[in-house]
């Protein structure tokens, strides 16, 4: 069967599907009277209080999880907890350690989520390696990375050190994955304590927390949102890989992933003006937007690998290359 | 899921909003259903998708494409948080078909969830790779290569 006639008999299928009655829709008056606090009705995690012991340390300032009912009916138990502005993940560190940024692996599954005023905080169970965020607006639901930096992201993945710090800004909607390793085909779906076992604590923080949280683990604030990194570790990966990031800057994005793709969910998004990997064992960096300038080792590089299709200037890094150092830096 | 709501007590606009929902529910609700595979759900989420529509009512340009996308993105959240439970939720509102119908829409239910959702755009909804692409938040090769490598699993799946 060529791609013609399968596309021809998966429209069909999909028209057959789509033609089934569709009942009459409730009125608009009567659907705004409802207020959806969640759209997975079926899942069976969601009547399950995970988070209480997820939060331990954070119980007072959380408090039940929302759901609704696959009538439709709400119940839920809001805490006002609108003046927390970031979260913290701790990890036992293990896998990759990196931080993904909506790079949707489709293997994620949700544990709980929870709501504060505009504030949702969804977390999820995925593959192993790190925390996968995602910022929804009121006008659309995009991946971070063509937003720019919605959501700011700072992460440490030093293994002595294993917190994935984030922030989001007010009137957004924050989605977190957190990733655990995968579940060997035949064994129980996961439960509580084996998430616990992985994952030591979720913790909302205040401003004041943040910052401190911050200042601790190295990072320095600049700006209300806006942060300087100076240094970032990544660890944990196949290779080692250390980047310095100089200056964060408000476009981007600019993409680098270790392994052989960046479908292997082990890389990291970040919007920076400079990117300087030194001496890692292999890299994939690609660039887009703004981004026009990649060298190695002061040399300005080419496009050393062509997707077709990708716009984007690709430079794959080994050590075999004898490269040492490889900067990216904003056009702009 | 709150959400924030202008005041649309005003009869233009609520007339203007209450046309757009009678005129896009249905067809809504049938592309919700080919992505997510369940009539209930596809229901549920195209009215999310107008509560949210009446949420930001008044500071959206093009309402009929801002609903769809909103619809297109609950559907994608929608199946990343039930990939583990996607047997019992496929279970719980199981669409039958005609049998020679019936094979290949379970192999497209046993495609991961961005492959469904690419595909039910492309070959339901007949929307250019340049406007899934747009719709999606990905680049046009992804879209191509999710269609190809797509096509290629329900091969795979229907040999």
């Amino acid at each position: 069967m060529n791609d013609a006639e399968l596309a021809g008999q998966l429209s069909q299928a999909f028209r057959e599907v789509a033609s089934r009655p569709v009942a009459d829709p409730p009125s608009l008056a009567t659907l705004s009277s409802t207020v959806p606090v969640t759209l997975l009705t079926e899942h069976p995690h969601r009547s399950r209080p995970i988070m209480v012991g997820l939060l331990a340390a954070a119980a007072a300032l959380i408090g039940a999880v929302v759901v609704r009912s696959q009538s439709g009916e709400s119940r839920a138990n809001r805490p006002d907890y609108s003046h927390l502005r970031h979260v913290a993940l701790s990890f036992i560190p293990e896998g990759y350690g990196l931080v993904n940024a909506g790079n949707f692996n489709g293997d994620v599954n949700e544990i709980v989520s929870y709501q504060s005023g505009d504030h949702k905080l969804e977390l999820f169970v995925a593959r192993p390696g790190s925390v996968i965020f995602e910022e929804i607006s009121d006008t659309t639901s995009s991946t971070f990375s063509a937003r720019g930096l919605p959501v700011e992201v700072l992460t440490d993945s030093d293994p002595s050190s294993p917190w994935q710090y984030l922030s989001w800004t007010e009137h957004s909607e924050l989605t977190v994955w957190m990733n655990i390793p995968p579940r060997v085909a035949g064994e129980p779906a996961f439960d509580e304590n084996e998430l616990r076992s992985l994952v030591e604590g979720v913790v909302l923080l205040d401003d004041d927390q943040w910052e401190s949280a911050l200042q601790s683990s190295g990072f320095e604030s600049s700006g209300q949102r806006r942060r300087k990194v100076k240094a970032l570790e990544m660890n944990g990966g196949p290779k080692e890989i250390s980047m310095q990031l100089e200056n964060s800057l408000q476009s981007g994005p600019v993409w680098f992933v270790t392994g052989e793709s960046s479908n292997q969910g082990c890389g990291a998004a970040v919007v920076l003006d400079q990117l300087i990997c030194e001496a890692p064992s292999y890299a994939f960096a690609f660039t887009k937007d703004r981004y026009a300038t990649i060298e190695v080792d002061g040399v300005p590089a080419s496009s050393t690998f062509a997707h077709p299709g990708y716009p984007d200037l690709y430079v794959i890094w080994t050590s075999a290359s004898g490269a040492r150092k490889l900067v990216m830096s904003g056009a702009s | 899921m709150r959400v924030d709501r202008v005041d649309v007590s005003e009869g233009t606009e609520l007339a203007e909003l209450e046309s757009l929902y009678r005129m896009r529910y249905v067809s809504l609700v049938r592309l919700a259903r080919v992505i997510v595979g369940s009539d209930a759900v596809g229901e549920e989420l195209a009215q999310e998708a107008f509560v949210r529509l009446q949420g930001a009512w008044g500071r959206v340009e093009q309402p009929d494409r801002y609903v769809k996308t909103i619809l297109v993105n609950l559907c994608r959240t929608w199946i990343e948080r039930t990939v583990r439970e996607r047997q019992h939720a496929v279970a719980t509102d199981l669409i039958a078909l005609p049998t020679e119908i019936d094979e290949t829409w379970q192999a497209v239910q046993r495609l991961p969830g961005r492959y469904r959702t690419v595909l039910a755009l492309r070959f339901y909804d007949d929307m250019t790779e340049v406007e899934i692409a747009r719709i999606l938040d990905m680049r046009i090769g992804t879209v191509k290569s999710i269609v190809h490598r797509g096509l290629a699993k329900l091969r795979e799946e229907l040999a």
